[in-house]
């Protein structure tokens, strides 16, 4: 620690400040916080239609294929029609809990292909880590729900845990991800909101967040743009869009 | 250690500008200032500047606030399992990231962008004791494997052809010779990989660092960000210590400023939010996370109250189109003799002011810089002898009323025979070093001060 606070020393002294002096800043205001996510997850179905027409928009503008479903059932059909027109044979996902909401794993395994679960095993999580990202990097396709969309950016948002790992969505070269409309925020600002308020309520954060805002993409040789790189070059969003009851 | 290459700054300058390739890459660089343009306009001006003097005020309270958030993001780190090491110069961040490396018998380490392994020259350190640094940004790879280094923090291969990459691919991937650049990605994509799944240590910059939660936050288009922070069991972070922003919130400001001022996106393809190592009831990512906190000379340019501001960058490259910050910052950073031509290769013509997402006074730090190499001791001053000579004789002349009426008249003399329908178009050498490209204004035949006496009879000041 003796390196710290020679650290400490050296900096206090360029901002002029005497050691032991306390200049505080002012803390987040967590009851405001507390107000404003509640509204924000209280919103009608009215603002939630026009939210996602706006994140529909904007999806398409930073590189999503954006399919429009009613139901799950919908859903399934829509994954489906891609992985065959595409040629798919082996499909990863994580176990999120709309993936096992929307029927699209029964779906595609009666249409002839393969899907795997990316969730390790308990007994062995070494082992099951290192064959299943064998299977990933072999996958046409990567299968995802989402956490979050923002209709400011056209992004989707994604909290690893258990059964969401890092990288379904990033090591085959197509990702697709389904996405409710209740799902949708406005801005990247209730996005932050949300996440403050969720780590001052738990007091912490999760390990990582991913927002994904279309394919992954390069210009770095003479400035052509380029899809592709180390993550999926093509990137769909089915959006299911059920009337609300 | 990239300060070698300042001190030779005038020789690479002279060689990059009679480089044909580097000067039709640069002209395709109106492309960017384009969708600059574009995503800037969607946002409109008002709210624009809005943002950035949003931006500029968090910056400013967080350097001032400096030591807090620090050690706020420090404990926060910490308290997700992390380690932190605050290295006050390059050799204690290389020393600790040898070190970690050293310990987990590493022998690959995959890096993602990072101007500050740059600075810190690490991967020559990680070199001579046998441990393999892969930069996974394909311009910054391509780099690597022709052993050169960055063009520019967004373009670091700015200046290289396709065809040259694809020479270059052939000769060290031994691969067959593709001369599309989407063939060319998939090879880079494909070379990549193997190396990603097999790596012990990722290694990653921080674009910011948010106190309030002990959050490491990256952006990339391309994907070896999150790459870097998934696969290998260890992940290194290596931040300036001016990187830090107080709260999550923060970054909604950022993430609006950033990519637009970058490279004219709205968003970059992948922002990704690191808070300690993962976590147990995590599938993916690293079992060890470490940030590095480097002075390396921050501490003097914030204790300069004339250079602070520099500290207020967010490295977006937009100065690419306008004037250099890196001359500000190297010259703090390398030291002034060093680095002394910098500050003086810029026309100071404020578009770097204008295009600044935190409204940095470029041309106004620059001159500081200017100034202090001027004054600075004789053999590390800037100018020729010829240049002083010139120096001398204008402050003399400009400040001594009979010289400047005597020599205005002169001019008005000499000027006329190079004189062509009333403009100067063409100067004899070395003058024509700005009559190639430009006209230079014509000196006037009756001095402003002989009109003005006459203006100032004809209307007598209102008496009141």
């Amino acid at each position: 620690m003796a390196s710290r606070e020679v650290f400490f020393q050296t900096l206090r002294r360029a901002l002029g400040k005497a050691p032991g002096v306390d200049l505080t800043p002012p803390g987040p205001d967590s009851v405001a916080l507390t107000e404003k996510a509640s509204a924000i997850r209280e919103r009608s179905p009215a603002t939630l239609a026009s939210l996602s027409e706006a994140f529909v928009a904007r999806a398409q503008l930073v590189g999503w294929h954006v399919s429009r479903v009613p139901s799950k059932e919908a859903a399934a059909a829509a994954v489906v029609n891609l992985a065959l027109a595409r040629g798919m044979k082996h499909v990863v996902r994580s176990a999120h809990a709309l993936l096992d909401r929307v029927p699209v794993h029964e779906a595609l395994a009666s249409a002839g292909l393969e899907v795997k679960v990316v969730a390790y095993d308990d007994e062995d999580p070494q082992g099951s880590r290192a064959a299943l990202r064998e299977v990933m990097l072999h996958a046409d396709a990567g299968l995802t729900g989402a956490d979050y969309a923002i209709a400011e950016t056209g992004s989707i948002v994604l909290l690893p845990r258990r059964g969401v790992s890092r990288i379904v969505s990033l090591l085959p070269p197509v990702h697709i991800a389904l996405v409710e409309t209740s799902q949708v925020l406005e801005s990247l600002d209730d996005l932050f909101l949300l996440r403050t308020e969720e780590f001052l309520r738990t007091g912490s954060l999760r390990g990582y967040m991913s927002i994904i805002t279309g394919p992954s993409r390069t210009a770095d040789i003479e400035q052509t743009l380029v899809v592709g790189v180390h993550g999926p070059r093509e990137v769909h969003l089915v959006l299911i869009e059920e009337e609300f009851p | 250690m990239p300060e070698v290459k300042t001190a030779e700054f005038p020789r690479l300058s002279r060689q990059s500008l009679a480089d044909p390739q580097v000067q039709s890459s640069l002209r395709r660089l109106s492309h960017f200032i384009e969708a600059r343009e574009a995503a800037v306009a969607e946002v409109g001006e008002q709210e624009w500047q809005r943002l950035r003097d949003q931006g500029r005020r968090i910056k400013e309270h967080a350097i001032a606030h400096l030591d807090y958030y620090l050690e706020l993001a420090a404990d926060n780190v910490v308290k997700a399992g992390g380690n932190v090491c605050f290295a006050r110069d390059a050799r204690e961040a290389c020393d600790y990231v040898l070190k970690v490396a050293q310990a987990r018998r590493a022998r690959t380490v995959i890096k993602s962008k990072s101007m500050v392994s740059e600075e810190t020259g690490i991967n020559t350190v990680l070199e001579s004791h046998g441990i393999r640094p892969v930069e996974t940004d394909l311009g910054e790879y391509i780099i690597q494997l022709a052993g050169e280094t960055p063009f520019h923090i967004v373009a670091p291969a700015l200046h290289k052809s396709k065809e040259e990459v694809a020479d270059l691919f052939v000769q060290k991937l031994n691969v067959q010779r593709k001369e599309s650049i989407t063939e060319l990605t998939a090879i880079a994509r494909a070379a990549l990989r193997e190396i990603f799944v097999q790596a012990d240590i990722g290694m990653t910059g921080a674009n910011f660092v948010v106190a309030e939660t002990g959050t490491v936050v990256i952006v990339t288009n391309e994907g070896n960000g999150r790459m870097s922070t998934s696969l290998p069991r260890v992940h290194i972070a290596l931040m300036g210590m001016e990187r830090v922003v107080p709260r999550l919130e923060d970054m909604a400001v950022f993430l609006r400023l950033l990519p637009r001022s970058a490279t004219g996106q709205r968003l970059t393809s992948y922002t990704t939010f690191v808070t300690g190592p993962r976590r147990d009831d995590e599938e993916d990512g690293p079992d060890e996370f470490h940030l590095v906190i480097l002075d390396n000379g921050r501490s003097r340019m914030l204790a300069d109250e004339a250079l602070r501001e520099a500290l207020y960058c967010i490295r977006c490259g937009a100065w690419v189109y306008g004037g250099p910050i890196g001359a500000v910052v190297t010259p703090i950073l390398a030291g002034l003799p060093q680095a002394r031509h910098l500050p003086f290769a810029s026309t100071l013509c404020g578009a770097c002011r204008e295009v600044c997402p935190v409204k940095i006074n470029i041309p106004h730090l620059l001159l500081t810089l200017r100034s202090r190499v001027t004054q600075g001791p004789p053999a590390d001053r800037h100018a020729s002898w010829l240049e002083r000579i010139a120096a001398r004789a204008w402050q003399y002349v400009v400040t001594t009323p009979w010289a400047f009426g005597l020599a205005g008249r002169a001019a008005a003399i000499l000027q006329l025979p190079l004189l062509r329908r009333g403009r100067l178009r063409w100067l004899p050498q070395p003058l024509n070093a700005w009559t190639r490209t430009r006209d230079f204004p014509r000196v006037a035949f009756r001095p402003f001060r002989a009109r003005w006496s006459r203006i100032a009879d004809q209307h007598p000041r209102e008496k009141t």
